[in-house]
């Protein structure tokens, strides 16, 4: 069976959103296969990450999340055929608006995941969680945040402790 | 105040052993709007659902969560469930604690918080569900072929024979498309004409098949189920009910003109079929060649005509018709002019010339300087056919003599991203083995070559095919031909052999290019009167590559034969029949239900940019006009087409107002899972 | 030059071609001008052009100053290069029909970046940033222009039109953030930079939302951050750079930057330049298979 989860001082939330022909599938089949992720992310089911507004990242960010997860199906794959083109354009653009504004662009990740990288998805998911907890807490909201999720990871390692 | 139900399925042990379903339970009772739990051991199950449909009625509740598996794999159940129950089933939801929480982490302090906080989001969600209703639209239970080839006419047959009311428009004066002109046909080398005329006469007879010759599609409007098509049929000059194809005006008319159908190999009269097998056989008179339409000269045809069908002022008809469905099946060319790369040839029915004999007889062509003895894939079909000019003898265009040695080259145009197209034309290596094959049987003594670079034969007896082909004589060499010149009469074909490294020269009576396969040189126009898309080479594009190869981008229309890529015979067979299985299929039901997950716009807000009409990938989007109570415009706004709508949301996300929506995933939805997931932030 | 603008105008009014001129004239002190809707063939005399008329007109052209203009059909209107930009956006977006205006060109040497810093002369230090490196100075789509019109080559990708942008570019992520965060905490939300942008036409702005309440209302940082990614992502490849929206804000904060930056981050990725063609679909509803995935996972 998979490894015990570690839990750090600090726990970023991760809120993915997600296509539901594509990326929702793969990490289903993370699910059946029975793979290991970090548990801090949580997934929005769209049916395209053409559906994937800009608006709902900003939304995520000013609700406290520090890292915000876009993925859909590989280009040429997408179910709609153009979606993931308008989102890739889309992300390409607030990205670079993010980085004037000073936010941290490793905050975001955007990746193409097909409905069979299970495997894939797991492993940007951990990187991706690493990364973020590694850059702390979002600093827009540092002073603003009460996170109960974070706040109950911590609290159970300085039980174990 | 919402009466919200979540069902916490264990899943047996798939859920429970790492998540604690119980207190899951617990804090999601604690929440605001739910009124009833349970934590239940198999939820799918049928006294599972039972329970799940008791509380819905005994309990009034007016939305239910499912903490379950993933909404793939029960969804539709639960949602069924909930309609049996007298709910809406757009008022369910499952939150996925199982494919994204139990079987994934084994913490069960920490499965069971992400489980809270998966059903917290849902609860939040479901609270701006709108209750939503299928879309019932009325549907026209006729369908409408564009192309009149085999794919045309299989799908026709299939449709017809399973009851379908089925219209063919053929722009040419018959049907038969580019198989009418095969000779015989790989890889069982059975003669092409003697399998499809059968078919041609079966349309014609078929008491539900409408023929609209020498017609085409000008104009489509509306949507699956309800297109509207405007037909152009074109002056034939002859009434078509009188003529009983006799041919006596054909056999009389003094004038004729290159034939298109024997790609100018030969002459045709004025008035014409096209081949002796046409269906139907209602001739035309070309009118930009007829004397009497052009300058009130001869009319002799009208003078023979015993049925009197001949009318000189006939004009031009428009036919409205509605349909159901469409199939698109225009199939294909071969590329044009790709030969000036040999020393400045052109194929021959490029740049019509006259020809020196009398037609049927036509052959030899005059030299002019140019090599006509170089000919395309088609012209060695006419030239090998027994109903061709020839009557089956293969003899050059030049001056008719038996060719003793000819040269194949394959891959003209294709796999050639500076002079021709990227992709191969698939069936070249077949045909091109074809040919060398009726060459042989018809020169006993005749020397093939055949000039490669890969042979493909991917099907169904197809390299067994080509062992055949070079069992019985043909000489494979494997290299490109650089250049060809004139030789006395004869033709210097200057090749490589590039296996083994030595320059190869053959002086060949006779040269057939296996030309490339491209789109109709009208392609993208019909795309755009069909609104359907198409590739950059001008095929029209598939809905999805893989899952929905034959569905056209746009609802309703499917697509069949070389119109959407290269295909031999077999595969665009197979791919009429499909068609006509989707029409069948949509043609079912009596009325069409349609998902209701569709965008809607709220007008009133829209500010008419269109860029929801420009991405929409599936035009379902319409500019309307709104108008005040007295009928006067007051506003332009956009209109989206449940009958088309696919529900991507790609218009929600390029709309800056906010002024349209996607059902089932509105803003309002995805918001308060956001904000459920933020938790309390002052 | 404006003696023959005026003449143009008056002619235009006398047949009736148009039911109004829209253009500068004197202002309340010398360093200003105003906007006039001139509607009497005598008051053309009024009409003037220089580099003090820093407005830009085309926000009465958007529909959402209808009610300014009620009932006229077709207006002239006098533009620089940087408001043709705006003029031809507008009609690309539907906005505007092409013949709802008469565009009366003026050519232009750059105009001041703010009427406080008029000394009577134009200079390198009072001209605004978005002058730098324009290249409409003889303007593009007009249906007047007085004299010869030479030809300019407009294929050339946009100057870094402020160094601004750039000084910004090169300060550290969190010092940038530090810029924006004391800036930001300035904004009251009065949607002065909205209201004066040619190209916020929506009927209902994202900030007037309740369903769901896009942008926090309350006077919270958090809130004003959405704001202001919001807007600029609503502008990105439709900005036409007027300046307007920094020029009205009450309390200084130069919004416009965003734009500028998103400007250049379009051409980058995109070679594409807003307020060209009157056919122009902006970058984000259209798409290359091809496009840069640079960061895609
Ligand atoms: C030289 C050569 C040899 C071949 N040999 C073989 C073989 O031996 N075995 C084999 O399996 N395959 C062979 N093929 C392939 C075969 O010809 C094609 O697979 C087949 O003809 C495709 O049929 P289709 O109905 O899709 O297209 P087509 O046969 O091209 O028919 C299309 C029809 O649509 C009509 N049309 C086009 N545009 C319009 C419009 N806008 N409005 C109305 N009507 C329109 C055309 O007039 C035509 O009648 C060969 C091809 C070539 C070039
Ligand atoms: S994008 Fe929005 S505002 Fe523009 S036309 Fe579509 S619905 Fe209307
Ligand atoms: S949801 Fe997709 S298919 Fe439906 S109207 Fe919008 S863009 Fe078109
Ligand atoms: S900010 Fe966005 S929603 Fe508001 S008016 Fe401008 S473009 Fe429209
Ligand atoms: S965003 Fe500012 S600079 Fe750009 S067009 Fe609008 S008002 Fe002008
Ligand atoms: S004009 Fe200035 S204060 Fe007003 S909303 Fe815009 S940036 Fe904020």
């Amino acid at each position: 069976m998979g490894k015990k989860i570690e839990i750090h001082d600090f726990e970023p939330k991760i809120m993915a959103f997600v296509c539901k022909w594509c990326t929702y599938s793969g990490a289903d089949l993370a699910g059946t296969s029975r793979m290991d992720y970090s548990p801090n992310v949580r997934m929005i089911r769209l049916p395209c990450s053409g559906r994937i507004d800009p608006q709902f990242m900003i939304k995520a960010f000013e609700q406290g999340a520090d890292g915000v997860f876009v993925s859909g199906c590989h280009p040429g794959d997408c179910h709609y055929n153009e979606g993931n083109y308008y989102a890739r354009r889309r992300n390409t653009t607030f990205r670079q608006l993010l980085d004037f504004n000073g936010i941290d662009i490793e905050r975001i990740e955007f990746s193409w995941i097909s409905a069979a990288e299970a495997i894939k998805w797991t492993e940007v998911i951990d990187a991706f969680t690493d990364k973020v907890r590694e850059l702390g807490r979002h600093p827009q909201y540092n002073d603003d945040i009460v996170d109960p999720y974070a706040q109950f990871l911590v609290q159970k390692k300085q039980e174990s402790a | 105040m919402a009466k919200i139900g979540v069902f916490v399925c264990q899943c047996g042990n798939n859920i429970a052993r790492t998540v604690d379903t119980a207190e899951v339970a617990k804090y999601c009772s604690e929440q605001d709007g739910v009124v009833h739990v349970e934590d239940y051991k198999f939820m799918c199950s049928a006294p599972g659902q039972e329970m799940f449909k008791k509380a819905i009625k005994e309990k009034g509740l007016d939305a239910c969560i499912v903490s379950a598996c993933s909404p793939k794999m029960h969804e539709a159940t639960f949602r069924n469930a909930a309609e049996a129950a007298g709910l809406n089933p757009f008022k369910v939801e499952i939150a996925n604690i199982r494919e994204q929480c139990s079987w994934v982490h084994d913490d069960k302090e920490v499965g069971t918080v992400k489980s809270k906080d998966l059903t917290k989001m849902m609860i939040e969600r479901i609270k701006f569900n709108k209750p939503l209703e299928r879309y019932v639209m009325p549907l026209t239970k006729r369908a409408l072929i564009v192309g009149g080839g085999i794919a045309g006419i299989q799908a026709a047959l299939d449709l017809a024979q399973a009851g379908v009311d089925v219209h063919i428009v053929e722009r040419e004066p018959s049907l038969g498309g580019n198989m009418a002109r095969l000779s015989e046909t790989f890889p069982t080398l059975d003669c092409s004409q003697c399998i499809m005329t059968p078919r041609m006469v079966e349309v014609q007879n078929h008491p539900l098949i409408t023929v609209h010759a020498y017609a085409e599609l000008e104009q489509l409007s509306g949507f699956i189920g309800n297109f509207r098509a405007r037909i152009r049929q074109k002056a034939k000059f002859v009434i078509d009910d009188l003529c009983t194809g006799c041919g006596e005006c054909w056999e009389k008319c003094p004038f004729s003109t290159e034939s298109e159908f024997e790609m100018g190999l030969v002459k045709r009269p004025i008035i014409y079929i096209p081949f002796p097998q046409a269906v139907p056989t209602v001739p035309v008179i070309d009118k930009t060649e007829c004397p009497k339409i052009l300058k009130d000269k001869c009319g002799l045809c009208a003078d023979v005509c015993g049925p009197d069908c001949i009318d000189f002022t006939q004009q031009d008809e428009i036919k409205e018709i509605d349909f159901g469905a469409i199939i698109v099946a225009t199939g294909f060319q071969l590329m044009p002019n790709v030969y000036r790369e040999y020393g400045g040839w052109r194929p021959p029915h490029m740049t019509p010339k006259k020809l020196t004999a009398k037609m049927r007889k036509a052959l030899p062509r005059s030299d002019a300087g140019r090599l006509v003895d170089v000919i395309n894939g088609l012209e060695f079909e006419r030239l090998a056919s027994a109903s061709g000019p020839t009557g089956g003898q293969i003899r050059r265009p030049s001056d008719g003599k038996i060719p003793e040695i000819v040269v194949f080259i394959a891959c003209v145009g294709s796999r050639d991203c500076n002079k021709g197209v990227e992709y191969c034309s698939k069936i070249c290596c077949m045909y091109t083995a074809k040919h060398t094959m009726l060459y042989q049987h018809a020169v006993h003594h005749g020397k093939s070559y055949v000039f490669y670079m890969d042979i493909r034969a991917g099907g169904k007896g197809y390299e067994e095919f080509i062992n055949r082909a070079q069992d019985e004589g043909a000489q494979y060499v494997r290299g490109r031909v650089s250049r060809l010149t004139k030789k006395g009469d004869r033709i210097l074909v200057k090749g490589a052999d590039t296996l083994t490294g030595q320059a190869v020269d053959v002086e060949a009576d006779m040269v057939v290019l296996a030309t490339a396969m491209v789109p109709q040189g009208d392609s993208e126009q019909v795309a755009q009167t069909l609104g359907i898309g198409y590739d950059k080479h001008g095929f029209f594009s598939e809905q999805h590559p893989k899952l929905m190869p034959v569905e056209s981008s746009t609802g309703g229309i499917f697509l069949a034969g070389a119109c959407q890529s290269v295909k031999d015979i077999p595969e665009t067979v197979s791919q009429a029949s499909a068609t006509a299985a989707k029409v069948l299929a949509l043609f079912s039901k009596d009325e069409m239900m349609r998902d209701p997950e569709v965008a809607i716009v709220d007008q009133e807000k829209c500010m008419n940019c269109w860029d929801c009409v420009t991405v929409c990938p599936y035009l379902a989007i319409e500019r309307v006009e709104l108008k005040d109570r007295n009928g006067n415009f007051r506003k332009w706004a956009a209109y989206v087409n449940p009958g088309l709508c696919q529900g991507c949301g790609i218009c929600n996300t390029a709309c800056r107002s906010k002024s349209i929506e996607l059902m089932g995933y509105t803003n309002e939805q995805v918001y308060a899972q956001i904000t459920a997931f933020g938790g309390d932030i002052i | 030059m404006i003696e023959e603008i005026r003449n143009q105008a008056r002619q235009l009014l006398e047949n009736g071609e148009v039911d109004v001129v829209i253009g500068y004239a004197e202002g309340s002190d010398p360093s200003r001008t105003t906007p006039i809707f001139v509607r009497k063939a005598e008051d053309v005399e009024k009409l003037i052009y220089d580099s003090r008329c820093i407005n830009s007109l085309p926000i009465y052209l958007n529909k959402r100053h209808e009610y300014t203009r009620k009932g006229w059909k077709k207006s002239a209107i006098i533009g620089k290069g940087c408001d043709i930009r705006a003029i031809v956006q507008l009609i690309a977006e539907n906005q505007l029909k092409r013949d709802e205006v008469y565009i009366l060109g003026v050519p232009c040497e750059g105009v001041v970046s703010h009427p406080d810093k008029w000394d009577g002369s134009l200079h390198d230090g009072n001209r605004a940033s978005k002058c730098t490196g324009c290249d409409v100075m003889t303007p593009h789509e007009t249906d007047f222009f007085p004299g010869e019109k030479p030809e300019v080559d407009r294929s050339k990708p946009y100057e870094v039109t402020s160094p601004k942008v750039a000084n910004l570019m090169e300060l550290e992520l969190d010092k940038r953030f530090a810029f924006w965060r004391t800036d930001f905490d300035r904004c009251f939300k009065c949607y002065a930079c909205r209201e004066v942008c040619p190209h916020c036409s929506c009927n209902v702005c994202i900030t007037d939302e309740t369903t769901p309440s896009w942008i926090d209302p309350a006077a919270h940082k958090k809130g004003i951050f959405s704001w202001h990614l919001t807007r600029a992502m609503h502008l990105v490849g439709r900005c036409t750079g007027c300046g307007e929206c920094t020029r009205a804000c009450p309390m200084d904060i130069q919004v416009d930057l965003f734009n500028q930056r998103m400007k250049e981050v379009v051409q980058e990725s995109y070679s594409y330049k807003p307020g060209y063609s009157l056919e122009d679909k902006h970058p984000l509803i259209t798409y290359k298979v091809d496009d840069r995935e640079d960061f895609i996972k």
